[in-house]
């Protein structure tokens, strides 16, 4: 049984990281980048200063609220600190008469930018790094539950994956430090198993807990097995204070900066988010809420207060075992509570994961093609592998840096500016699948990693004219932030660059094909004729 | 104590590493025999069991154990880059052996 | 051990791997919900976190076995035993 057991792994591994490994490596890319969400909120409004008095934003923010909706439902406010671009505030008005609930949030006109001065940003609109973070699990242009099974069931591939490769991979501990170079499919191999292998807890570890963020669409029946009304779940995992009726009679909101006060020196921690109910009311309540960057649980305590006196009325409850472990999971997952150092590592790990899958599915065409009878025309299903490997590997990378790009050069004042950011990552990524159908792999490979390359490293040097606050000068200031996405872009494009250039300069052995009756090849690189 | 944890995983995998077959012959020109294979690894597992006190000691109990995971990955990728990108360049005759 | 190379008995394993190995861990997710001697929520949030473990476990299984008649008849009653142990107990009444 025991050679059957592996090779049947071997199948099994082969198969389920294939089947969605386009999904899977667009998965890694935008998580990976996800870890600089904040970073790149900053980064993609360079008009805007580095946050210095959180508590004066948050003064702004209620100034402007008070303002501009006195009268709402409810107010929602995101906290700023100096990693995030200002405090993001939304507000839900009131319902019109026979409406159950007031319109939706996060529409447009409801939600706005508090900058570090206290005032509506005037920044260029985008969605910054908040992008990378949806489309990791909602992808995009398809509705999100859809997105979402999708990452998933890929998510539980992957899984299996993991877990099948590593029962397969015989001599795993003597093999570890093993890098065969110029040979071919065993390079391969070994850079795939490199990847794999070194970081393998990271890639176990984020596989489940992603698998664990979305639990609740891909696993609901242990919890229709104890709830008719899944709402009753949701109360005990996300407890909040009662909820309070408006009585129409006109009290100022307490100054919200006292709770936020009062609130972190209770935890010994920093608030990360404020939501305030029926504002400008006598029965105001405001729920302050600790900040997932000040623990590993992404599921934060919650303190909240009479909004007219400013008195704590309601604290949560500590959550139990099974909800802890599943907040500690997912906050492991998002990594929001990660200092510098320690996100530095996710990084990297994530950029092993990524460099894991598109090893993983080159390995595949790379072990095939030496084994095709015809070179010169493989079956159908190795030209769908290798175009879409092409496609999605080094097309995607082209369209994140078109929109990089995009984010600096489409007009400030230009309408519906933070959608075409994206749609132009996907114009350039729809381009790069056109040539990647039309032309040869060994010809498109090189272009579109060398383009990449060029215009990951031009970016940095656009910066360095148009924001000349930004860069070099910040740093002088003692912010690092646009000095590093800029030196980042700037390794990765050498990155790019040195790849473009080692596959144009490769020349793999030549083989004779197969067929009786043909002239034999001279003189051609396989790759050539495929 | 971070830099002092991610000192003890380099060095531990620097013994994993010198305690193969390959880079051990191509760093030394001789073979490890099972013994010194043996003391090799026993090296590289306490270190890597001071490096997880010093991350613990570092960071407390719950940031602690993931960043041992961490330089422990970090520790075994850079040992492997080292090995086999960059002592590769001073031996002669290396090419497709 | 090329018999599980033919292709009746892959698609076999196949069906036995993602529907069925899903099918799988859920029920076992749902027993473990209803019969772990813990509050409501918690052990609903439990058997969630296990049960993608299970839905792995089951597709591995779904290859190793020695043919795919085996994968499926052993996975309908490791799944069976679970969905009796819910059901008994969801009857029992007791759902929030």
């Amino acid at each position: 049984m025991k050679g059957g057991f592996r090779q049947s792994q071997a199948f099994l591994h082969t198969w389920s990281g294939l089947l969605l490994g386009w999904v899977l490596f667009l998965v890694f890319v935008t998580g990976t980048v996800a870890f600089w969400r904040e970073g790149l909120n900053r980064y993609m409004r360079p008009e805007l200063a580095r946050v210095e008095r959180p508590m004066a934003v948050l003064a702004g923010a209620q100034r402007f609220l008070g303002e501009k909706a006195p009268a709402a439902k409810s107010w929602s406010i995101s906290l700023a600190d100096a990693r995030s671009p200002g405090a993001q505030v939304f507000w839900a008005p009131q319902p019109k008469k026979g409406e159950a609930r007031g319109r939706r949030r996060g529409r447009r006109d409801t939600q706005a930018l508090i900058d570090a001065d206290g005032q509506v940003a005037h920044a260029r609109d985008t969605r910054g790094g908040d992008f990378f973070y949806r489309f990791h699990f909602d992808l995009h242009y398809m509705p999100v539950i859809w997105a979402r099974w999708l990452v998933g069931v890929a998510s539980l591939m992957m899984l299996v994956a993991i877990l099948s490769g590593i029962v397969t991979h015989k001599k795993i501990f003597r093999d570890f430090f093993t890098l065969r170079r110029h040979k071919g499919q065993r390079s391969w191999l070994d850079g795939h198993n490199a990847t794999a292998v070194l970081a393998l807890p990271f890639h176990l570890m984020i596989t489940y807990t992603g698998l664990v963020t979305l639990m609740a669409l891909l696993m609901p029946w242990a919890v229709v097995a104890n709830y008719s009304d899944p709402a009753k779940l949701s109360d005990t995992l996300f407890p909040s204070a009662p909820a309070v009726e408006r009585t129409g009679r006109p009290a100022p909101l307490v100054d919200l900066t006292t709770l936020v006060a009062d609130a972190e020196r209770r935890w010994g921690a920093p608030a990360g988010y404020l939501e305030v109910s029926e504002p400008g009311d006598a029965a105001a309540r405001v729920t302050v809420s600790r900040s997932p960057a000040s623990m590993l649980s992404s599921r934060t305590p919650r303190f909240a207060y009479d909004g007219v006196t400013g008195r704590p009325v309601w604290a949560s409850a500590p959550p139990g075992g099974a909800a802890e472990t599943a907040g500690a999971m997912i906050g492991i997952h998002a990594g929001r509570y990660a200092d510098p150092l320690l996100r530095w590592l996710y990084f990297l790990a994530g950029v092993a994961g990524t460099l894991m899958v598109a090893s993983g599915l080159v390995l595949w065409t790379v072990k095939r093609r030496e084994k095709l009878p015809d070179p010169a025309r493989p079956h159908f299903g190795f030209r769908l592998v290798e175009r879409l490997n092409v496609t999605v590997i080094a097309g995607f990378p082209l369209g994140v840096a078109c929109l990089f790009w995009a984010n600096r050069l489409l007009p400030v004042e230009m309408k519906g500016r933070a959608q075409w950011e994206i749609h132009v990552l996907f114009l350039a990524w729809g381009a790069a699948a056109v040539l990647a159908l039309v032309r040869r792999p060994t010809l498109v490979w090189p272009a579109l990693l060398g383009a990449t390359g060029m215009l990951l490293g031009l970016l940095p040097a656009y910066n360095l004219f148009a924001f000349p606050a930004g860069g070099l000068a910040s740093l002088g200031v003692g912010d690092p932030l646009p000095a590093g996405v800029d030196a980042t872009m700037l390794a990765f494009a050498a990155g790019y660059v040195a790849v473009a250039l080692r596959v144009v300069r490769h020349r793999p052995p030549v083989r004779a094909r197969t067929r009786r009756g043909s002239a034999p090849l001279r003189d051609v690189p396989a790759e050539m004729a495929a | 104590m971070t830099a002092l944890a991610l000192l003890l995983t380099l060095a531990a995998f620097g013994c994993f590493g010198f305690a193969t077959d390959e880079h051990h012959h191509r760093l030394t020109g001789r073979r490890p025999g099972s013994a010194a294979k043996r003391r090799w690894r026993a090296a590289a597992w306490f270190g890597l069991t001071l490096a997880f006190v010093a991350a613990i000691a570092g960071r407390g109990w719950i940031v602690g154990p993931i960043l041992w995971a961490a330089l422990v990955m970090l520790g075994a990728g850079a040992v492997f880059l080292l090995l086999n990108l960059f002592l590769r360049r001073g031996c002669v005759n290396q090419r497709s052996a | 051990m090329t018999g599980w190379r033919r292709s009746g008995d892959m698609a076999l394993r196949v069906v036995a791997a993602v529907p069925l190995g899903y099918a799988v861990g859920s029920v076992w997710a749902m027993a473990l919900a209803r019969l772990l001697p813990l509050a409501a929520a918690e052990a609903s949030v439990t058997g969630q976190l296990v049960a993608f473990a299970i839905c792995a476990a089951a597709a591995m299984w779904a290859f190793a076995a020695s043919s795919g008649w085996r994968a499926t008849w052993t996975l309908l009653l490791i799944g069976g035993a679970a969905a009796a142990m819910a059901w008994t107990s969801m009857a029992g009444g007791g759902r929030l």
